[in-house]
């Protein structure tokens, strides 16, 4: 700790925490990663499942540049990276100073443990006498006031739950490696000549014992959210059998119950909590996979907020293909039967019945409380806040945030190029640790044996024995033996072989041996037979690893951005800023995009401040009626073409952003002639232009015209609020009119649901209708009559309208798709396709190549805007370097046995080769790699391999296990 | 469907072949490439042929061929010349050369592909012993059903022995002895066009023998599945099929979709140290040599059963008797059927290691 390197600092170590400190140590910054609890990861090592294919996927968010410097590996169990530095069970006191010099305090609760000593032997949870709930299972299962924060994360020492431990002294007399204090003395520290801080807080949730709703706390068998996902985790009270923990019951039938401690102005909750929906139909669908089909799922919701751009069909194939139902309504209250323990709702249906239904299970779909008691210094100059809205987002914007955040904070000098030692050549001379434990279970049991039998074997092999080399004298002693000139190999075997991957970097440094030459393994069980095998497979690996060539590749500074609407207009703006730069490609005659179309006076305002300071910058260079029309090269590298009016240049460029943009719908459904019945576009121009005449009139608008059904099956995501908008102004220019909003849901996400809640003050008319039963709609001389059934009142209603407003959506730029033109997919409503919805949203499939805005999916102005500066960000990954290096794993081809199948090409994942076209044969690009290792299987004669993984050392390992 | 009969040669498909080859080469194209008799063997090898004074060589439609010749074909496609050839294919080699465009080692972009009804070939043995008696056997053996129970294995369970994604296809089967020739795509109408002949009708017997013969394989490969899977149930039984393989790759090099330019076992990998084998026996107590038999069939089957066309020469190259087309055959059906992939149809489906994608 205290490495006076560290520039920037981030408090919060959640996803977002996560996402800007590695967007930052991946441009070379180094970063303090700080969390209040005693471990990483936010809520995130607590769900298993991730949406939209129920896996986690987090390591997704790993550093693709310069990923030799950190671990890939699971990063919900570690993180490790030579340019974040992670504190846990700390937080920021004070900041003082000013941007770029600023004196941060710090304060680290004592864990009670001292790591340093702790060998995880576990005597001290064994002997604890205080029992408590675990919050890392949501208070489901009981744990010891000396636990695991997080089971599975490294490195991983026990703390004491200083609320929960009475002193008793009972650890202290069986701890042998005296680790324990009991005094938990805060360690206080202030740092200086910090750049920025970051606060990536998060909001806490909601409790929904706080106001006993659905008699969460008293009823058994009533869980909220979390609850759920650990229920069905493999970290889980039930490793992951879908359970009930009450009694062990099967689960046959789930209720989930939103809106749980959100839209409800009762609980002081005038919001929506915006991600609710979306995690109730994952569990929903969930709960279909783990439990069978057979198990009956139902929401009990009232609008489904499907508002992100693939959600509509995946709650259309939760409904049609997993057959979750779906049930309009406020449950009125949940009982429990008491025999069986079912929970009982009561509800309405739609046509007012009361009907009673018993659950298995219930799951309370629990929302966000607003953070509350934010420090003084969160509003200073050089503290960035990620999320300053204080909402609830889903992993996807969550990073967008993040990213966005980062790129204000950072400072961006220029990124040294890594200097790796190179890898020696010398003849393999392995040096194997074997660490004993001073606890006898934990012995291997004839560790003495399995050193004579390592030594007897062929291969220039000496293993040695060392004490705890978790501990720091163990780590010490290892040290001193491996760091013999002799040896230039390192093999460990201990009992938690991840914790030395935090620690290779210290072991390289001190004991001369390469990371690249290292291999620790797990010991296992006492009586594992296997070691001495996996030992050879080490030996046989290792022995092969000898080549590597680090290629480098100069960047060019420079960046192209295609658009100039707001998410274009924020991405140039933070590159200028970082004199990064930039070209602006626009395709039309002038600047600024769908500002036209905007009706947000903060949103106008920003993108015209946006407009004066991009133009007045020095290194732009704006071409308009300009299209790009071919990009060819590799990161940092790219060359591309750009048909301008006086005729095609190429311009090479580091990265480029898409921001393309998307336009309104225009529609010729329900009657639409432009005059009495117009889209809400049209309607809200008038209102822009002063027109007036409302007074009395009978206005109907229609929301989700041509949208949420085939073939446009997604939500536009702005229409509801700027229907609802426009209509609570004609409301306050003409009290007279009425109007009605014909509606399926209302997408009132976040704090947009203050929107909604004014609008039924206001005395606003809303009649849900279905796909299946449209309003219809028939003009006449007079005016213009719309038939819809009513739901509350079982019947039709007809409404003579005035005027009919149609809310049509939002679709990506038909004309400048620019998905062929760089080689990206698209989704089938021709949005760009980035290289992973939530994790790496703004990323294409290709390195380099970033997109943002509404070509990417329908999204509001300030939205717009984060995601290009949260795309500046990912394209300054790259262009703050001078060059682009190769990494020690990667994939090669070798040329002569190469068939030129090409099969290799369409199957990486990462789009990193492709055929030379001088010399016909298959290229790695470098930079792109991931070493994932799918060419090297799909290549059939292993023309292709991955460096590090060579047939050769595999081969020795099977070779030995066999 | 417009079809197409020579004319003067409507009672001999062999002349009929002979005939529209002959006259593809005289003014449509620079090479035409089909079977034929060599100086040295009786055995019909595939033959370029630039010239019509060696037509008298050819030996189209003969039930026999010593291996598949998509990889003939795409030795002299896998670049582009800009000439213009004429291939005479059987259906399972069109299919294979299909497949290896598929992996980008040739272009048919200026073939002619012409196939003709296949009625199975004989192994090379049972070829050359009747040849010897019989001159007229490949008229003969179009006709008389007797013959054709001669086939291989792979013919006998084989369906797809007429072909739809030619240029054009030779009608042979209920055709009472002549051949009809049907363009299936525009260079193939484009063909008749440009010489004269006669416009017949596919005579409506076809239909229904094309039925009979496919209802019969589809019974012998019932019969060769349950006998294949009952002698492959485990990993043991599969080894005792194949205990006799002596790495001699035979079957690989016969294999025409094996494309590898250097194959994986005959690489270092496989080319073991005489301490590994020590060390084997070592280990085991006993081994059988050569080793890594299993692997290599078991690795054939991952890498190529997807695209196995079924012509069997790898069971016909065989010298241990091994049925390795009978294996191939069960396996591929599997393979093919679970990504719903018809190998040699058509130039634009992909390889589906390629697209497969596990649905949501």
């Amino acid at each position: 700790m205290n490495n006076s390197e560290n520039r920037i600092i981030i408090a919060g170590a959640g996803i977002s925490g996560i996402r800007a400190a590695f967007d930052l140590a991946e441009t070379g910054s180094r970063v303090l990663l700080i969390d209040k609890a005693p471990a990483h990861g936010g809520i995130l090592p607590q769900l298993d499942h991730q949406f939209p294919d129920n896996h986690c996927g987090m390591c997704r968010m790993l550093p693709m540049v310069d990923r030799d410097m950190g671990k890939q590996f699971c990063l919900k169990k570690g993180l490790i990276h030579e340019n974040i530095e992670i504190m846990r069970s700390s937080e920021i006191t004070n900041v003082k100073g000013s941007p770029g010099n600023l004196e941060v305090s710090l304060k680290q609760k004592a864990t009670g443990i001292d790591k340093d000593k702790c060998i995880n032997c576990g005597k001290c949870e064994e002997v604890c006498p205080v029992t408590t709930t675990d919050h890392f299972n949501d208070h489901m299962a009981q744990r010891k006031a000396v636990y695991f924060p997080v089971p599975f994360q490294i490195p991983n020492n026990r703390t004491i739950d200083p609320d929960a431990c009475t002193k008793c002294g009972e650890c202290i007399k069986a701890c042998q490696s005296d680790a324990i204090d009991l005094a938990f003395e805060d360690k206080k520290q202030t740092l200086k000549n910090i750049h920025s801080v970051i606060l990536s807080f998060g909001n806490p949730l909601y409790n929904p014992g706080e106001t006993d709703l659905y008699g969460f706390g008293t009823l058994k068998n009533v869980v909220t959210s979390t609850g759920f996902e650990r229920m069905v985790s493999q970290s889980g009270p039930t490793k992951g059998e879908p359970l009930r923990l009450s009694d062990g019951k099967d689960i046959k039938k789930i209720a989930w119950i939103q809106c749980v401690g959100s839209r409800n102005i009762m609980t002081g909750a005038d919001y929506c909590s915006s991600v609710c929906c979306m995690f109730s139909l994952k569990e929903a669908v969930l709960a279909k996979e783990k439990i069978g089909p057979s198990c009956d799922t139902t929401i009990f919701y009232m609008d489904m907020r499907t508002y992100g751009r693939d959600f509509q069909r995946y709650r259309d194939r939760a409904k049609e293909t997993h057959g979750v139902k779906f049930v309009r309504c406020r449950v009125h209250s949940v009982e429990q039967d008491p025999k069986t323990f079912n929970p009982k709702l009561t509800y309405m249906d739609d046509s007012g019945n009361q009907i009673d239904e018993a659950f298995d299970l219930v799951v309370l779909a629990t929302g966000k409380r607003p953070q509350e008691n934010l420090p003084g210094f969160t509003g200073m100059k050089g503290v960035h806040i990620i999320n300053n809205e204080n909402e609830f987002k889903d992993i996807s914007e969550t990073v967008i945030d993040a990213s966005a955040a980062a790129v204000a904070a950072g400072e961006f000098k220029e990124t040294p190029p890594q200097k790796w030692k190179p890898i020696p050549t010398q003849t393999p001379r392995f040096i194997v640790a074997v660490c004993e434990c001073s606890t006898s279970d934990k012995k291997l049991t004839a560790s003495g044996q399995l050193v004579d039998e390592i030594n007897a074997l062929p291969g220039n092999m000496k293993a040695v024995s060392i004490q705890s080399a978790c501990s720091q004298k163990g780590f010490e002693e290892l040290i001193e033996q491996a760091a013999e000139p002799e040896f230039n190999r390192l093999i460990l075997l201990s009992c938690n072989a991840d914790l030395f991957l935090s620690k290779a970097k210290e072991l390289e440094k001190r004991t001369g041996i390469h990371r690249y030459h290292m291999d620790f393994l797990e010991s296992g069980l006492p009586d594992d037979s296997g070691l001495l095998s996996k030992i050879i497979a080490s030996h046989g690996a290792l022995k092969t690893r000898n080549t590597w060539q680090m290629k480098q590749k100069t960047v060019y500074r420079h960046c192209i951005i295609a658009g100039s609407g707001p998410s274009g207009l924020a991405a140039a703006d933070m590159l200028l800023s970082r004199d990064i730069p930039v070209t602006l490609v626009e395709k039309g005659t002038d600047t600024g995009g769908n500002l036209k179309h905007m009706t947000g006076k903060t949103e106008t305002s920003q993108v015209k401040k946006l407009l004066t300071r991009v133009k007045g910058h020095s290194s732009l260079t704006l071409m308009t009626e300009s299209e790009i029309t071919s990009c060819q090269g590799t990161p940092g590298n790219f060359s591309l073409t750009i048909n301008a009016p006086g005729g095609f240049s190429v311009v090479p460029a580091g990265a480029v952003i898409l921001a393309t943009g998307g336009e309104k719908k225009q529609t010729q459904s329900y009657e639409y002639d432009g005059e009495r019945i117009i889209t809400l576009y049209d309607f809200e121009q008038r209102l822009y232009e002063n027109k007036t005449g409302f007074d009395d009139k009978q206005i109907v608008m229609i929301q989700c015209v041509d949208s949420r059904e085939e073939p446009d099956n997604y939500c536009s995501r702005i229409c509801c609020i700027k229907a609802l908008k426009t209509a609570i102004r004609i409301k306050d220019k003409a009290p007279g009119s009425q109007i009605t909003i014909l509606y399926r849901d209302i997408m009132t996400y976040g704090e947009h649901e203050k929107i909604y809640t004014q609008a039924r003050k206001v005395g606003i008319r809303f009649i849900p209708y279905s796909r299946d039963h449209k309003p219809e709609i028939t003009p006449s001389e007079s005016h213009t009559t719309i038939s819809i059934f009513d739901p509350v009142l079982q019947e039709k209603v007809e409404i003579k309208a005035d005027l009919v407003s149609l809310s049509t959506g939002l679709r990506p730029y038909p004309n400048t798709d620019m998905t062929r033109v760089f080689g990206l997919n698209k989704t089938q409503d021709g949005f760009i396709k980035e290289a992973d919805y939530k994790w790496r949203p703004v990323d294409t499939g290709r390195e380099g190549i970033f997109a943002c805005g509404l070509a990417r999916r329908p999204l509001n102005g300030l939205e717009a805007m984060k995601e290009g500066r949260a795309s500046a960000m990912r394209a300054i990954r790259i262009l703050s370097r001078d060059i682009m290096a190769s990494q020690m794993v990667s994939a090669v081809v070798r040329h002569t046995i190469c068939s030129r199948c090409e099969m290799c090409i369409p199957s990486c994942p990462y789009n990193a080769r492709f055929i030379d076209q001088a010399s016909g044969e298959v290229q790695v690009d470098d930079v792109s790699c991931q070493a994932c290792g799918t060419c090297s299987s799909v290549c059939p004669n292993k023309a292709t391999v991955v460096s590090g993984f060579e047939d050769g050392g595999v081969m020795n390992q099977i070779e030995s296990l066999i | 469907m417009t079809a197409y009969v020579i004319k003067g040669n409507d009672k001999n498909p062999v002349q009929a072949v002979k005939e529209l080859f002959s006259k593809l080469l005289e003014n449509q194209v620079d090479y035409i490439f089909l079977p034929g008799k060599s100086p040295y063997s009786k055995l019909p090898m595939p033959m370029l042929i630039s010239d019509t004074a060696h037509m008298e060589n050819l030996e189209p439609l003969a039930p026999a061929a010593p291996f598949n010749s998509a990889k003939q074909a795409a030795s002299v496609l896998k670049s582009n010349t800009n000439k213009k050839i004429a291939f005479l294919l059987k259906p399972c080699e069109k299919r294979a050369l299909v497949e290896l465009v598929k992996l980008s080692q040739c272009s048919i972009e200026n073939a002619l592909i012409i196939t003709a009804d296949c009625l199975g070939r004989m192994e090379n043995s049972t070829y050359l012993g009747l040849i010897e008696d019989a001159p007229g056997l490949i008229e003969a053996f179009l006709q008389d059903k007797s013959f054709q129970d001669k086939i291989t294995s792979s013919c006998s369970v084989c369906t797809q022995f007429t072909d739809s994604g030619s240029d054009i296809h030779v009608n042979l089967i209920g055709c009472s002895g002549s051949a009809v020739f049907v363009p299936q795509t525009e260079n193939g109408e484009a063909v008749f066009k440009k010489f004269e002949c006669d416009r017949a009708d596919i005579p409506t017997a076809r239909e229904n023998e094309v039925e009979q013969i496919t209802k019969k394989h589809t019974e012998n490969m019932e019969t060769l599945s349950d006998n294949v899977l009952s002698k492959t149930k485990d990993v043991e039984k599969f080894q005792e099929l194949i205990a006799t393989c002596l790495n001699c790759y035979n079957c690989r090099t016969a294999c025409p979709v094996c494309y590898c330019k250097e194959c994986v076992f005959l690489t270092d990998i496989f080319n073991h140290m005489p301490e590994t084998l020590l060390n084997r026996a070592d280990k085991k107590g006993i081994i059988k040599l050569p080793t890594d038999t299993t692997m290599f069939h078991m690795t054939r089957l991952a890498h190529m059963s997807h695209a196995c066309v079924g012509c069997g020469h790898c069971s016909s190259v065989c010298p241990s008797n091994i049925p390795v087309a009978d294996i191939f055959k069960i396996v591929s059906k599997n393979t093919q059927d679970f990504f719903g992939y018809i190998p040699g149809e058509n130039t634009d489906e992909k390889i589906p290691y390629l697209n497969y994608k596990k649905e949501n």
